[in-house]
């Protein structure tokens, strides 16, 4: 058994050389054409899927094999594009006799034409979308990927190449599965469209970003048109990308009626030409390419590119013989470049770079202080963090800070949770915040995109445990200059603190572009010079260790009156010192002005552009912006135009009563209108007084034809805004805002449609009924588990589509049996009355408006 | 093959927002009031009037007028619409059920399409879920006209180059329609190669993501064989391939709250008033 697994070892360690040679060679590496489009020539007929020929024609597969090896293929890929499970659910196949055969036949085509070429498992995305656009589970995703991977390693293959991916998170899950389970080079190649981005909005820089954290030895385009169409796209990947890049077109488009596609070897090649010069390392064909394709592109090559490389790759060629080639590249350091390093993280759909010029991180995604997010944390209903970080986003955010930090509650699952729900409904990118690695690594693991971890600081046991997860997920890194000694007072032992922690950072492989600086902000009424050696950290970090700076800033105004003055001037005097990145609330728009014109005093907004559009968009009484306004309409930079044209029209809405203003769905009205009324009134009488009413009125009219749904949505919205001041007054009048009751909503298993049972929501919520929100596609067991271990008197349920109708009458059933008591409301499109008793709901409700009489009539 | 330009017609929206009255010129007045410099309502203090109630017309206000707007616009800025599709012979696509044989008449060959809009509107869904329920909802529908007024562009296009080869196209059926099973759907993308070529999936459950998208079959016949097929009805005898009341095999066509009120989901909306 030694001996094998040694021998194993020793094949693999050879083919990552072998791969480290075959980079270092003058020449870009020459791939193999297509497989799917050839075997159609052969006779592969229309829905059979080309895996089954490694069983049933395998002399075939073999010998296409050797067409591109004789034409010059210096690495093959193995036929196995669909072999994973998910790909292979609805046939006769497995993946792993696929996958065997499939890599034995390659290794045999290999023997035989030329023993030094590598096989490249080809792994493709598993035909299902993950969440939160579809419903495949990430862990489903990486298991499957992982079972793919282990099979093609037994089988002998010697690379790994994820191809034809389109979603980053896909693609993420293919890495961690890849390297976590074999030491084989890994390939990530991704289809994009010619616009740039791939069918799940990837953009070039967020997948160059992905791929090189996940440790992959090269990235690349594949697939989706021809050179010409995707040469933009390539040059962009060869701007950003530290990696070779590998690029693998199809031969141009597939004419619909007859399947062929456009352009010849001639073409082909002649489209290609031009990108040869640029630095291109692994070149092949993809859908509609043949053997004679890899022919003329070898002949292409030979004649071309007799000249070395470009330099871009130096640090592959000047040191081929370097120990562990798993271990990530490190480029060599950049201190003699004068600028700052600069970070890039990212998300699915956005790169953002630390560094370039001041940014904010969102602090509001955080338990402390904030009780709906304890509660949301509590109830294992992220609807609250999804809700804060849209608001953030739109408030213009750059970066989001997550925490799920409670006591009594399992912050890993939190962790897990809250990461898949934020990034369901924001595009921006995640900074993760604990101080228990595991909850980081929960983070880490099933962040989609690359995440900055904050923080890791200088005590022994934190760096044992905080670098290695930063090394192995290539996630960015926030330092913080404590150690076993505390926080040093002065700024020189700040940096001398940070540097020992570089030190360490850089030992276990994390790149230096990976690290950000915290210059640590004190609390200035207990520290009287705890500002001054702030800003000096600032200053030292950017002029010494030349990385970017962060800061939390609100900790510096604690304990004193008037705090957003005291933040706002030190935040104006950070920038001044060279801060890059500050957590902060990006819902207040002072930190937004004081930005732009730092960045327009400091040439850092050309032509004073943003800060002149800053101005513009501005109403001319800027200056006086009340509290009010300043939450409720954060001063985006790229203003959603035509939305406000209607609200911000006239601020005269005290002549309008709480109920006419809930009844037109004004809602910043209704707010002004229920403040009003708290001067004269107790809260509870206004929300029972007048609120309930002009929401029953709203609600009979719906139903009675004369609303539309637009626009009692927009009177629940005016409801929603009126509650806010009337729940703060019950609050600061030692009041309790008792809940109506509690109300447990779920879509079925299955349904992915849950815009209706978000509805529902909405009104419920109106009426104070505590909503947990299972969400959609929630299996029935999820279901009873959570109504009894909450004691639920009423449950919703929705479905959207007949195929889903099952699950709810599965979910009824067990709801039925294990909670006799709890009562069943039901809605979705496909339903009708006599279905839903049926089935055994106790209310069918075609609308949001009857299922808040279900619950009054339940909490009765 | 994909340079279609979308757009969504306000008064199409309207409609099938509950709206029959809505007229697009009266909106666009109702918006035109909204973006004077001086608003008009100010002398006249709305208190008076309570809104919505007195209405006779069921057009919308103001404000919901200029949302309904904006998440037009909206959703025709997102949207990545593409489509694929393939020509088989009718004998090659075995398919269940009696509705959609009878959809394809006498027609000798299928085209087999799928299209999406892509998850780039879905994202924007659900995100506007989570600030303002009411353009999400808005939103939601301008998505669903949209993806239907693509395939529109493209059956109507397909339909005439075929008239000009002197063939007809019938109208889309789409598996879920009538008798024909949901199920079908995945088969159409496996054949057309959907998640390759356009990014479309079906997941476990049969329902396809991105959720804006559409699969479907028309058949495709020489204009003799089939004109004497189907009824004398104006539209059929201009193209056999139109059946004369589309919602006949619908499901929902007995409790379909649009058509009761007079209107429609849209499906037909260009084949039965052309």
């Amino acid at each position: 058994m030694d001996a094998t697994e040694n021998r194993q070892a020793n094949n693999q360690q050879a083919h990552n050389q072998r791969f480290e040679e075959l980079l270092t060679q003058n020449q870009p590496i020459l791939l193999d054409g297509a497989t799917g489009t050839v075997l159609q020539t052969q006779g592969l007929p229309a829905g059979e899927r080309p895996e089954r020929w490694n069983l049933t024609h395998p002399e075939k597969i073999r010998q296409l094999h050797e067409a591109y090896l004789r034409a010059g293929s210096q690495i093959i890929y193995s036929n196995t594009f669909g072999s994973s499970a998910h790909k292979l659910a609805d046939t006769d196949l497995n993946s792993a006799e696929i996958i065997t055969a499939a890599v034995t036949i390659a290794k045999e085509a290999r023997d035989r034409v030329n023993p030094s070429a590598l096989i490249a498992f080809s792994c493709g995305p598993l035909g299902e979308l993950l969440e939160p656009s579809g419903s495949l589970t990430f862990d489903e995703a990486y298991d499957d990927f992982t079972q793919q991977v282990t099979l093609a390693k037994a089988a002998g293959a010697d690379l790994i190449v994820f191809e034809t991916m389109t979603d980053l998170y896909e693609l993420k899950a293919a890495l961690l599965a890849a390297c976590e389970n074999s030491t084989l080079p890994v390939i990530a190649s991704m289809s994009f469209e010619p616009d740039g981005r791939t069918f799940g909005g990837t953009d070039v820089a967020s997948f160059a970003a992905l791929a090189e954290s996940l440790h992959a030895a090269a990235l690349g385009i594949n697939c989706s048109a021809g050179p010409t169409d995707l040469a933009p796209v390539v040059e962009q990947l060869l701007a950003v990308s530290e990696l070779p890049v590998l690029f693998k077109p199809n031969a141009g488009l597939p004419d619909p009626t007859t399947g062929r596609y456009s352009l010849t070897e001639e073409d082909f090649v002649r489209a290609f030409e031009p990108l040869l010069a640029k630095s291109l390392r692994l070149i092949g064909g993809c859908c509609g390419t043949t053997p004679d394709f890899i022919a003329a592109l070898a002949e292409l090559r030979n004649h071309k590119l007799v000249a070395a490389p470009s330099e871009p790759t130096s640090d592959h060629s000047s040191a081929p013989t370097s120990e562990a080639p798993s271990a990530p590249a490190d480029p060599p350091a950049t201190t003699s470049n004068a600028s700052t390093t600069t970070t890039t993280i990212c998300s699915a759909t956005r790169t953002v770079e630390i560094g370039a010029k001041p940014l904010f991180v969102g602090e509001s995604l955080n338990p402390t202080g904030r009780k709906r997010l304890k509660q949301a944390l509590k109830d294992r209903d992220y609807s609250a963090y999804q809700a804060s970080a849209s608001a953030q986003e739109q408030a213009g955010a750059d970066i989001l800070d997550l925490n799920c930090g409670l006591p009594g509650i399992d912050e890993v699952q939190a962790m897990k949770a809250a990461v898949i729900a934020v990034q369901a409904v924001t595009s921006l990118p995640i900074q993760l915040d604990s101080n228990k690695p595991s909850v980081l690594e929960a983070g880490l693991r099933y962040c989609n995109g690359k995440p900055l971890i904050n923080s890791c600081n200088a005590k022994e046991q934190e760096m044992t445990q905080v670098l290695p997860l930063a090394a192995k997920y290539g996630a960015a890194l926030i330092l913080l200059p404590i150690d076993e000694n505390g926080i040093p007072p002065t700024a020189a032992g700040r940096i001398q603190v940070l540097e020992k922690l570089i030190a360490r950072a850089l030992s276990y492989g994390i790149k230096r572009s990976n690290l950000i600086c915290d210059a640590l902000v004190m609390t200035a009424s207990a520290e009287p010079e705890g500002a001054a050696v702030t800003l000096e950290t600032i200053r030292l970090t950017k002029q010494q260790l030349r990385l970017p700076v962060l800061i939390g800033l609100s900790n510096v105004s604690f304990g004193l009156p008037n705090r957003p003055l005291l933040n706002r001037v030190f935040y104006a005097q950070a920038l001044a010192s060279g801060l890059d990145l500050a957590i902060l609330n990006p819902e207040i728009p002072e930190y937004h002005e004081i930005r732009a014109a730092h960045m327009a005093l400091h040439n850092m907004d050309p032509g004073q552009k943003n800060y002149l559009a800053m101005q513009a968009a501005q109403p001319t009484t800027a200056q006086s912006t009340t509290a009010q306004a300043a939450t409720s309409q954060p001063a985006t930079t790229q203003s959603s135009s035509t939305t406000q044209a209607t609200s911000t029209t006239q601020a005269a809405p005290t002549t309008l009563t709480l109920y006419d203003a809930v009844l037109r769905g004004l809602d910043k009205e209704a707010r002004e209108a229920a403040k009003a009324q708290l001067t004269s009134k107790e809260p509870l009488d206004i929300i029972n007084e007048t609120l309930i009413p002009a929401l029953d009125t709203v609600g009979s009219r719906f139903a009675a034809g004369t609303f539309f749904l637009p626009q009692l949505l927009q009177s629940a919205k005016a409801a929603e805004a009126a509650f806010a001041p009337l729940r703060q007054a019950i609050k600061s009048r030692g009041g309790d805002t008792r809940e109506a009751g509690v109300i447990l909503l779920a879509t079925v298993q299955g349904d992915i449609h849950d815009i209706g049972k978000n509805i529902a929501k909405t009104l419920l919520e109106n009426y104070g009924y505590r909503i947990i929100d299972l969400g959609k596609d929630v299996p029935p067991q999820t279901i009873v588990e959570r109504a009894l271990a909450e004691n639920i008197h009423l449950v919703g349920l929705s479905a959207l589509m007949t195929s889903t109708l099952p699950a709810m009458e599965e979910t009824i059933r067990l709801l039925h049996e294990a909670l006799p008591s709890c009562k069943i409301m039901c809605g979705g499109a496909v339903l009708t009355p006599d279905y839903a008793r049926q089935i055994g709901a106790d209310y069918y409700c075609p609308d949001a408006v009857s299922g808040v009489a279900a619950a009054k009539e339940v909490f009765s | 093959m994909n340079d279609f330009h979308v757009t969504i017609p306000e008064e199409i929206m309207l409609r099938s927002l509950g709206y029959p009255d809505a007229n697009p010129d009266r909106i666009a007045d109702l918006l035109a009031e909204t973006a004077a410099p001086e608003p008009a309502k100010q002398t006249s203090p709305i208190t008076h009037e309570p809104s919505r109630q007195t209405q006779t017309t069921h057009e919308p206000d103001q404000q919901t007028a200029a949302a309904i707007r904006q998440a037009i616009k909206k959703t025709e800025q997102t949207i990545r619409p593409r489509f694929i599709s393939r020509v088989l012979k009718r004998e090659e696509l075995a398919l269940p059920g009696e509705d959609i044989q009878q959809h394809l008449g006498k027609a000798e060959l299928v085209v087999i399409l799928a299209a999406t809009l892509g998850n780039e509107i879905d994202f924007a869904i659900r995100q506007a879920q989570q600030l303002d329920m009411t353009e999400a909802v808005l939103l939601d529908r301008a998505a669903s006209l949209a993806i239907e007024e693509y395939l529109d562009l493209i059956e109507n296009n397909l339909r005439n180059d075929y008239r000009q080869e002197g063939f007809y196209l019938t109208t889309r059926f789409s598996p879920g329609y009538g008798d024909l099973p949901l199920e079908t759907g995945k088969r159409l993308l496996d054949l057309l190669d959907a998640r390759r070529k356009i990014g479309l999936t079906v997941n476990q459950g049969g329902l396809m993501t991105p959720i804006k998208s559409v699969s479907c079959i028309m058949g495709v016949g020489a204009w003799n064989s089939g004109s004497n097929s189907t009824d004398t009805d104006g539209s059929a005898t201009e193209n056999p391939g139109i059946p004369p009341d589309p919602c006949a095999i619908c499901q929902r066509n007995k409790t379909c709250a649009l058509r009761q009120k007079g209107g429609y989901c849209g499906r037909y909306r260009k084949s039965t008033s052309k």
